[in-house]
């Protein structure tokens, strides 16, 4: 989270608290047990808002069942997953999906040897994932390279930080041995890192997503022929080790704009690598 | 120091809202008939908490939502994007500046079926290279879309209305048994014609790189992102030795609008086609 974030935060929660704290002043009986149940409310509200917002958003629009015109022609649904335009008639739907493009952790803790073998093959496999996909669909990737030294002395801080971590709890009493294969892994992964850049090659930031568009007579058919493309997609990305999960949302506007604007700085975009992993 | 976000004035205001809410309800004097209006005062500062909390991501929502309360929020009017006088970049409004966004076509056509294990893996490498090309972020994508195919599904229909003119010509002229059968065979002809073109869909594959750059002119904005975009051609250019395009004028559309992705009469001749099929 960011200052600006934690700063929100803070703001947002020293009213619930004093709320809490004062609401003895409406009596000891039934009120004050209400005043306390709303006060609860507010702060699962917030800590929602805060972090699962795009599972609590678009259920708050669906109920009060608000739908949002982000530009001319275009159309958010209540439902908050798709991007319509209603172009004489026809209705296209316009649906997102973003992933990680290195989707198991682990694969960061070692260099693999059989890397090269995985680098050979992917050409054919994304060839033949292409080849099953019988509807428009658009693979992006968007890549900004990063100074190394700044990426290196970032991981060497965040490895030092851990090693730390760990000779403190080697040090406690009540070692905690999942806790320390869990530190020891992360430092496995910093560490294969900074090899990697030792070795020459240059860091980049990226984010990656996946759009398709179905087209329906109606908002409906086109929004559920969306979500069957969109599953589709899923599957198939999968044997290119590709974990997808559907935009909806607030990142669904922001990758919405990326349709007429490329982020125009690393920082820009820095929010959207947070979920990428 | 904390940069003004655009979010703030709205979070500031709703937090103060609230704060004078909690207030009106400590300084309300305690009895039996005040007691409900100091709880509805508590629930108050509570909700607009929330509502500036919320703010942080959604004061674009909310501020509008409070302005005009309606079950329909309108977070622009304008035009998500126009295409720049020199048709070779698409031009967007960011507060007083443009943002000049270029598009380059990547014609890559090798097949991995084609490849060898040492090309395919030449290959990755290429395209890794391709990624980690510029410090400026790059978009490189691959784009399925449907073929246009409503310049020939007119054709065609023209040629169908021609032939079934020529038909009823040759039957109001009481021609021979020959002419009009051969009138009737071009009209099946043309018509399995069309049958066919809507019934398979036909799709092509484009690899291409964007890129964006601001100016607070328009032709700022475009000059900035052209001069980006060459670095992008001349380095995939020497990777791959290829030779990278722009993408210019209404070709531009069909990477940003759906009914470019997916032409209108297109899939509109390929539902009917679906539909008639259903039906029979």
């Amino acid at each position: 989270m960011d200052e600006l974030g934690i700063g929100y935060l803070m703001f947002s929660l020293f009213i619930i608290f004093v709320v809490i704290a004062t609401a003895n002043t409406v009596g000891h009986g039934i009120l004050y047990l209400l005043a306390i149940i709303f006060a609860i409310i507010a702060l699962a509200l917030v800590a929602g808002m805060n972090w699962a917002d795009s599972i609590l958003y678009p259920a708050a629009m669906k109920l009060l069942g608000i739908s949002v015109e982000p530009a001319k022609g275009y159309h958010v649904p209540k439902s908050q997953d798709a991007i319509v335009k209603n172009v004489n008639g026809l209705f296209y739907a316009t649906g997102y999906l973003t992933g990680n493009v290195f989707a198991y952790r682990f694969k960061q803790e070692s260099i693999g040897e059989d890397e090269d073998q995985q680098m050979a093959d992917a050409p054919e496999r994304w060839e033949r994932t292409v080849m099953n996909i019988k509807f428009p669909f658009k693979f992006h990737i968007i890549s900004a390279g990063r100074e190394v030294q700044k990426v290196r002395d970032e991981l060497e801080g965040k490895r030092s930080y851990q090693e730390y971590q760990l000779s403190r709890l080697m040090q406690s009493n009540s070692s905690n041995e999942m806790a320390i294969t869990d530190i020891q892994r992360k430092i496995r992964m910093f560490q294969t890192q900074i090899d990697r850049i030792a070795q020459g090659e240059k860091p980049i930031a990226s984010l990656m997503y996946v759009e398709t568009t179905a087209v329906g007579v109606s908002e409906k058919a086109a929004v559920d022929l969306l979500s069957e493309q969109l599953r589709e997609l899923q599957v198939s990305l999968s044997v290119l080790d590709l974990q997808m999960s559907r935009i909806v949302g607030r990142e669904l506007y922001t990758i919405f704009k990326f349709n007429f604007a490329v982020p125009l700085t690393e920082a820009s975009i820095a929010s959207e690598f947070d979920r990428q992993g | 120091m904390i940069a003004m976000d655009k979010s703030m004035p709205l979070f500031l205001g709703l937090i103060l809202v609230s704060a004078v809410f909690l207030v009106l309800a400590e300084a309300m004097p305690a009895s039996i008939v005040t007691v409900y209006g100091k709880l509805v005062l508590l629930i108050l500062s509570l909700g607009f908490d929330v509502l500036a909390f919320s703010s942080r991501h959604y004061s674009q929502i909310i501020g509008h939502m409070l302005k005009h309360p309606g079950k329909h929020v309108v977070l622009s009017k304008e035009e998500p994007y126009w295409i720049s006088p020199s048709a070779d970049s698409i031009l967007r409004r960011e507060g007083e500046d443009f943002i000049a966004t270029v598009y380059v076509r990547i014609p890559l056509y090798k097949s991995a079926t084609e490849m060898n294990p040492e090309e395919a893996l030449q290959f990755s490498k290429q395209v890794s290279s391709m990624v980690g090309l510029n410090r400026d972020p790059i978009r490189y994508s691959v784009q399925l879309s449907l073929m246009n195919k409503d310049t020939y599904l007119q054709q065609v229909r023209d040629m169908i209305n021609k032939s079934e003119a020529s038909e009823a010509q040759a039957m109001e002229a009481n021609s021979d048994q020959a002419a009009i059968e051969r009138s009737k065979g071009g009209t099946a002809m043309w018509k399995r014609m069309l049958d066919n073109a809507s019934k398979t869909q036909s799709l092509e594959l484009i690899t291409y790189a964007s890129i964006s750059a601001m100016g607070s002119k328009e032709f700022e904005a475009v000059s900035a992102a052209q001069q980006r975009a060459r670095e992008i051609i001349a380095g995939v250019g020497t990777i791959f030795g290829i030779s990278p395009t722009f993408i210019t004028g209404d070709q531009l559309k069909s990477f940003i609008d759906p009914e470019y992705v997916i032409p209108t009469a297109t899939v509109s001749e390929h539902m009917n086609a679906e539909m008639r099929e259903e039906v029979i």
